[in-house]
């Protein structure tokens, strides 16, 4: 009879929440696999959410203790994950042309509206920057975040983040149509292609870590791995490490990230009505974002001059959600006109957007830590 | 440029919704508050968290939209000094490439 215990604990009360975290985690595993939508974290975390949710589950001990470690505990695991993303991007289109940056800032608008519109339907104003910060388009710092300000959503949240960044080519271009039209998609933009110093490729991480520390300390950590990594990857003495932190440290940083986050997918921190109001959120959150982009390049069209206009497509690229965001700008403008090649554009306000995620979050963590 | 203008209606529409209900909770805020006030704050304090009620919070909504501001003019700052820093790196390699060439 006792083999079959923890069978019938499923039928009893709240039983039913742990089938619907399998379903959950099931669909998880889907998107992954069938869909591909980023299978590296939404696999590990499907599962993990069917681990988490066995009855009297011996392995919820186990991840618990993993996330006390990796991100209940100085959040290691998203800090170190953002060594390997800063070994990955190179800063190199960004610094031939640094006034897309302003892009990558507009872009952050939908964090802050995201916040007044949490903290608007009732959510504790610690919850809802955490909430808010999903706009990010950025995991790791939405992990970072929210665990800083111990929010109480915190698995819904890092749900929301990843299955969002997913989704980007579904949820922008929708938005980018609505916001733009037909001539301004048509806009061509030359890429000179202009060489960047060494230095100013070294400089760069070292001067922004100082820049964004000074102004906005609670986020030095987070841009400052992000800042390392890169500087691993430019300063081309450490080709080994460089290589080590983008593919081995990245992809096992991951594999225990994944699985770490479902330790806060149990069904009853989970299955909250709450979790639905977050996913809305973050949904809105990234659609401001897409527009804060588009209507910065929109407005700056106004003053340059006619043979120097910027396809607003671009602007939509600072949202982060590194590098899908720049990939499908590059897929609209040439569908609507195959010889307009933006990718370098969009791949320059793309690493902008990551930057300014993390000072965004920085200064969320500022107001509210 | 219709649908910029269907965007920026549709903004326009939410704003005045949001604006009318957040006058009348800021409102009723400020009356719970008074009544808060006048009873005292000997009520037990319980550690357990309880269930989030979803509610209009005009007064959080008014605080979040101060800090949206400053976030964004944060963001701006920071950006612009870093924009600055970079064509001034520029400035000084093309500087030095153009000193090699000669």
């Amino acid at each position: 009879m006792d083999l079959f215990e923890n069978v019938m604990l499923l039928f009893q009360d709240g039983g039913w929440k742990m089938l619907v975290m399998w379903i959950i985690g099931g669909i998880l595993i889907f998107l992954a696999i069938k869909k591909e939508m980023e299978p590296t974290l939404l696999l590990p975390m499907g599962f993990g959410a069917i681990l988490v949710n066995l009855p009297e589950s011996g392995a919820k001990e186990v991840i618990d203790h993993l996330f006390e470690i990796g991100i209940d505990s100085h959040e290691l695991f998203p800090l170190i994950l953002f060594i390997g993303i800063g070994a990955m991007i190179d800063f190199e289109p960004l610094l031939t042309n640094p006034k897309l940056m302003i892009f990558g800032a507009a872009a952050q608008f939908g964090i802050f509206f995201t916040l007044s519109m949490a903290s608007l339907f009732g959510f504790e104003l610690k919850d809802a920057a955490s909430i808010a910060i999903i706009g990010a388009a950025d995991g790791p710092t939405s992990i970072f975040v929210a665990n800083t300000l111990g929010s109480n959503y915190t698995a819904a949240i890092m749900v929301a983040a990843y299955s969002y960044m997913a989704l980007v080519p579904l949820v922008q271009p929708p938005i980018i149509k609505l916001c733009t039209t037909k001539k301004e998609r048509l806009i061509k933009m030359q890429y000179t292609g202009k060489k960047v110093s060494k230095l100013t490729k070294i400089l760069f991480p070292i001067i922004v870590t100082v820049i964004v520390g000074l102004v906005a300390p609670d986020a030095v950590a987070l841009i400052g791995f992000l800042m390392f990594g890169n500087l691993i990857r430019e300063c081309g003495v450490l080709n080994s490490l460089s290589e080590t932190a983008q593919k081995v440290l990245a992809n096992l940083i991951t594999i225990f990230l994944g699985i770490t986050i479902a330790s806060r997918m149990t069904a009853n921190e989970f299955l909250r009505f709450e979790t639905l109001l977050i996913m809305g959120l973050g949904l809105i959150a990234f659609i401001v974002d897409t527009f804060g982009g588009i209507m910065i390049a929109k407005l700056m069209n106004i003053f340059l001059p006619k043979n120097k206009k910027i396809n607003p497509m671009i602007g939509a690229a600072g949202i982060s959600a590194f590098p899908m965001s720049a990939r499908v700008v590059h897929k609209l403008g040439l569908e609507e006109d195959n010889s307009n090649f933006l990718l370098m554009h969009s791949i320059g306000v793309n690493v902008s957007g990551q930057i300014a995620s993390v000072i965004a979050g920085g200064l969320i963590l500022s107001f509210f830590a | 440029m219709k649908k910029l203008l269907i965007v920026l209606s549709l903004i326009l529409m939410l704003t005045l919704m949001f604006s009318v209900t957040v006058f009348a909770q800021a409102e009723n805020a400020q009356n719970s508050d008074q009544a808060y006030e006048a009873e005292g704050s000997d009520t037990e304090v319980n550690d357990e968290m309880p269930p989030m009620k979803i509610r209009i919070d005009g007064k959080a909504f008014v605080h979040s939209l101060g800090l949206m501001g400053k976030g964004m003019v944060g963001i701006f700052v920071v950006t612009l000094v870093i924009v600055g820093v970079v064509a001034i790196l520029n400035w000084h390699g093309k500087t030095l490439e153009d000193r090699k060439n000669k």
